[in-house]
């Protein structure tokens, strides 16, 4: 084997292995950043229930795993299960509240808000049982009863 | 005579009275283990929803499947994709009793809950023994269980079928606060 011939094959093995690189980057799944995705829907939290409440029966997935942006009334902030948590005012009589299970990068934040303030929080729109589950959520920004 | 039988009848109507019909856990957490040599999988899931009704010690359950978290983006997408086909099935659910459950009783207790857990649209009896605590309005139910990957029917590629547990632990615990509506 020449010199020459060696060369290609190291060239090309080395191409083939920057291609499999790639596209195993391309295809890789990774989590939605929801500090810089864009929200696909932005509404109060009031409304966001009214709307889930009215297509409840008709299997509406149009929002699911996608960004959102409510803004509400902070009820109750916790660190349940080692988790910082808010959840939002909503429905009547606050039969149905949003669960926004904060970002760990939010920490700073979180700690700086009380119940009566209002957010604009942004997160993952994972479904409705009782109440709303958002994950991975950011607060946009902050608007507080002071 | 009558004014101690009337304080009596007070302290008892009292004591009736001195627990919500009602309690609800709107961040259960439920968390699950795949122990295998090739890898170990742990995902969990912290807004569970649960409701108590402490008049007749029924207890139902009920959980997001795509609200499990993963370590590993990739593991999250097999669950729900493959696994669990959540867009077909979106919740698990388990409906049951507290047997011999005494919800007046403070400090720690532990009761059988026996009733179906549905998941993949498939039902199976469960009983678990479960811990309750309970400190003034606030209870805490917690335990494990384990899950028979076949027995909901989930199809893991042979390929895979080395990196998932056929037996899979599952580990819960709930608080609850009184339910007012």
């Amino acid at each position: 084997m020449t010199k020459k011939t060696r060369n290609i094959i190291y060239l090309l093995v080395f191409v083939l292995v920057l291609l499999v690189y790639g596209l195993y980057n391309f295809t890789k799944t990774k989590d939605i950043d929801t500090l810089i995705a864009e929200p696909m829907l932005e509404l109060t939290a009031e409304d966001l229930i009214s709307y889930l409440e009215l297509h409840k029966n008709t299997n509406d997935k149009q929002y699911l795993e996608k960004v959102i942006a409510i803004k509400g009334v902070v009820k109750e902030i916790n660190n349940l299960n080692e988790r910082h948590t808010i959840l939002l005012k909503g429905g009547k009589d606050d039969a149905t509240l949003i669960i926004c299970d904060m970002n760990p990068s939010q920490s700073i934040e979180f700690k700086k808000l009380k119940p009566g303030d209002t957010v604009n929080v942004k997160g993952i729109y994972k479904g409705f049982l009782k109440d709303v589950v958002l994950l991975n959520c950011v607060i946009a920004n902050k608007k507080t009863n002071d | 005579m009558i004014k101690p039988v009337i304080a009596m009848l007070f302290l008892v109507a009292l004591e009736l009275t001195s627990y919500q019909e009602k309690i609800i856990a709107r961040q259960g957490n439920v968390s699950f283990f795949s122990y295998t040599s090739v890898e170990n999988i742990k995902a969990e899931n912290n807004q569970v929803l649960s409701i108590i009704d402490l008049e007749n010690s029924k207890i139902a359950v009920s959980m997001l499947m795509n609200a499990f978290v993963f370590e590993k983006a990739l593991m999250r997408e097999h669950f729900n994709e493959s696994y669990i086909e959540s867009d077909i099935y979106p919740k698990a659910t388990f409906e049951g009793e507290i047997i011999d459950f005494n919800p007046l009783q403070e400090g720690s207790q532990t009761k059988m809950v026996k009733g179906v857990f549905t998941m993949r649209g498939i039902s199976k009896e469960l009983e678990i023994k479960t811990k309750i605590e309970k400190l003034n309005d606030k209870y805490i139910l917690s335990g494990v269980f384990e899950a028979v990957v076949n027995d909901y029917d989930i199809k893991i590629p042979p390929l895979l079928a080395g990196n998932i547990a056929k037996t899979i632990l599952v580990n819960f615990r709930f608080e609850y606060d009184p339910y007012e509506n």
